[in-house]
């Protein structure tokens, strides 16, 4: 980061020599702006939450201000609004004999996050076991501040004008405090939460170089991110596990943690670095052929556990005319993910009392479970999107049809039963006419059919039916990995076929728009085994607006969704 | 776990509907006037159909195990409707002076709490006083 900002610096310095010795003797003077003061009054009933999520609730001065220069050596615009400390924003934009251009934004607001008092999470049992919470900042308002500065400064030499060296600086803070929780088990499920203070940094700098000529432009671009948190944890100290009828610690060998742990960080939030490098290319020929290219390469690191992702894709987008009325695009994109796998070390702890006291888990059951996370992004994938347009001229409009297929080859991650696979086919068509003056009308159909939607492959639906033990310390005692092995379900929120249709028509007449938008999307996957999942949605809107004339202009408009689902539930019926 | 008797399956009907108004108008009466205006209005509903998740084989030799599903499918019910209107009053002594008040209300009302009740009201109002140059 360092070295992105002495780049900027010294290539400010250098472009200033150029940009006054550029200077082409005609005299432009003007300056013009406006400001404005005063107060802000705020009165809030109940809970600011929902009301004001984004929205400041301070009171006190107002500003905002405007300023805008042009000059013989360029020009300025300065504009910066103040509603509070955690509401202002502010836009910076210069250039110096169009050799130094800098486009600058800043925005900062609140976002209300609610405290939730977990009342949701308290229940009792029949013989008396209980799920309880304790609230340890009862008062806590849970709100980030959100503040992103953004800037992009462009040079350009006049010894060499194809040539455009670019920086960007992006920093976004969240300032505040999110609600932590922790779940302590057995002695009852007891669920704590706490405040955890934010000040969380997101950091961007990117450098970019581009040389662009007659037809077409080649660009590079690295971009270097930091995400920091400056308190990364809480503490937090489970309670004492206990059989909650005992009272007793008789199943310490299936927790993790316990109170003799003492003092731990819990509510945990990562630390990342990223590195993104990406070319482009552009080129267009005089008839009518353009072609595209991009290839995109990133890794990123977990500063806490040193886990890794990598990206790479690849863009290529080619279009033709043909005449004056049929158009060809084809758009190819091929890219890999890949994350490392992990092992995650149980910790086997003895239980000191009962039954099994002096022994692990592992020591009773065995082994059973496999501790290697292997990531379900690991993948190929490849995408093409073929589309042909025909213009029939202005009276009867342009049809335009398309086909997009896209294939994901997982390396790990089953989507249904021994498949890793998932293929996608979408066609579709769309219809755009203009009939009579002032009236447009759009249409558009698509059908999507899904390969091996995503699935996760017997993940409910148990199927166990076991003997009845009185004792629970039997290690005859059917354990939750039996009751997973036996599930038939493979559970999905993805539709394996879907069709979408939209209708929208437009009409102007004097000084009036009407404008009206209906869209109507019904998918369903039944692939798998009890799977039976369905879902639509309808959305219209209407709206009508009218600059009126010179005094005065209105607008008015109705929006509708609505929306139904399907899907199956399943529980295994346990005792005990 | 004493023990399990397979599993009891049943579909969930979740659905969900929202309405939206809006209307503006902005007026420029004469030279020293401007006035707009901004109302919209949003209603939205949601929720599980009843369902149930029966295990009669199993209740029947074991009926503390019966559970009650009645009201499981209301504990995710959305009900809530949001007012939001905004007035702006500007007035210009002449071209570079003038007094502007502004006027915002956002009225949310969760009528059917989740988490907790998250109804509220909040008033903002602006006096300012500009000059351009």
């Amino acid at each position: 980061m360092k070295a992105i900002k002495f780049f900027v610096l010294a290539a400010l310095l250098a472009a200033l020599p150029l940009a006054v010795a550029a200077d082409d003797g005609e005299s432009t003077n003007e300056t013009k702006g406006s400001i404005e003061i005063g107060g802000l009054f705020t009165d809030v009933s109940e809970s600011p939450d929902m009301a004001a999520e984004f929205n400041t609730i301070n009171e006190g001065p107002v500003g905002k201000i405007k300023l805008a220069t042009f000059q013989n050596w360029g020009a300025l615009n300065f504009k910066f609004k103040y509603a509070a400390q955690d509401q202002n924003s502010g836009d910076l934009d210069f250039d110096i004999k169009r050799m130094v251009r800098s486009h600058n934004t800043y925005s900062a607001f609140p976002h209300r996050l609610g405290h939730d008092p977990m009342f949701a999470l308290n229940s009792t049992s029949r013989n008396g076991k209980v799920v309880r919470n304790t609230d340890m900042s009862p008062n806590q308002d849970y709100v980030l501040n959100y503040a992103v500065f953004e800037d992009r400064t462009e040079l350009q030499f006049p010894g060499f004008r194809p040539l455009t060296l670019a920086v960007e600086f992006r920093e976004q803070n969240r300032n505040g405090h999110t609600q932590a929780f922790t779940t302590n088990h057995c002695d009852n499920c007891h669920i704590k939460s706490q405040k955890h203070r934010r000040d969380q940094q997101t950091t961007d700098g990117t450098l970019e170089a581009a040389v662009a000529w007659k037809s077409g432009v080649v660009r590079a671009r690295y971009t270097n991110r930091k995400l920091r948190e400056a308190h990364p944890s809480v503490t937090g100290t489970f309670d004492k596990n206990l059989h909650p009828e005992l009272q007793a610690p008789v199943f310490d060998n299936r927790m993790q943690y316990d109170s003799d742990a003492g003092v731990v960080p819990v509510d945990l939030k990562p630390e990342i670095d990223k590195n993104t490098t990406r070319l482009d290319f552009r080129w267009a020929s005089k008839n009518g052929f353009a072609v595209t290219a991009n290839g995109v390469w990133s890794e990123t690191k977990s500063r806490n556990t040193g886990n890794k992702a990598d990206y790479s894709g690849y863009v290529v987008t080619a279009a033709k005319r043909f005449g004056n009325n049929f158009r060809l695009r084809w758009n190819g994109k091929v890219y890999q993910t890949e994350t490392n796998s992990v092992y995650i070390e149980p910790i086997q702890r003895v239980t000191p009392a009962g039954p099994q006291a002096g022994t692990t888990y592992f020591e009773i059951y065995g082994d059973l479970f496999n501790q290697t996370r292997n990531s379900a992004l690991n993948r190929d994938g490849a995408d093409s999107k073929l589309d042909a347009s025909y213009r029939f001229g202005r009276k009867w409009g342009t049809l335009r049809g398309f086909w997009n297929y896209g294939v994901i080859d997982r390396e790990y991650y089953e989507v249904a039963p021994g498949e890793k696979k998932t293929t996608t086919n979408v066609f579709g068509v769309t219809y755009r006419v203009r009939p009579a003056k002032g009236l447009r009308l759009d249409a558009e159909f698509k059908h999507g059919d899904v390969n091996n939607a995503f699935m996760v492959v017997d993940a409910t639906c148990s199927t166990l039916v076991s003997d009845r033990y009185t004792n629970p310390w039997n290690p005859e005692t059917p354990q939750y990995v039996d009751s997973h092995a036996t599930r038939i379900a493979e559970t999905t929120a993805t539709a394996s076929s879907w069709n979408r249709a939209v209708l929208a028509i437009g009409y102007s007449f004097g000084q009036t728009t009407l404008s009206g938008r209906y869209v109507y999307w019904d998918g369903t996957n039944t692939d798998g085994d009890l799977t039976d999942w369905s879902k639509n949605r309808s959305t219209a809107t209407i709206t009508a607006w009218s600059p009126g004339g010179a005094s005065w202009d209105w607008y008015v408009g109705w929006a509708y969704q609505d929306m139904s689902l399907d899907t199956p539930a399943c529980i295994a019926v346990f005792d005990g | 776990m004493g023990g399990q008797d397979g599993f009891s399956r049943d579909i969930l009907k979740y659905s969900e509907t929202s309405n939206s108004i809006l209307a503006g108008v902005k007026v420029h009466p004469g030279n020293h006037w401007d006035l707009g205006l901004n109302v919209t209005y949003t209603a939205s509903e949601g929720g599980l159909d009843p369902f149930d998740l029966p295990a009669d084989d199993y209740v029947a030799v074991t009926p503390p195990m019966s559970y009650d599903f009645s009201k499981s499918n209301t504990y995710s019910n959305i009900d809530i409707d949001r007012f939001n209107f905004d007035a702006m009053l500007k007035y210009k002594f002449d071209n570079d002076i003038w007094l502007r008040f502004w006027y915002q209300i956002a009225d949310f009302n969760d009528n059917d709490p989740y988490l907790y009740d998250t109804t509220g009201m909040v008033q903002w109002a602006t006096v300012t006083a500009g000059w351009s140059f």
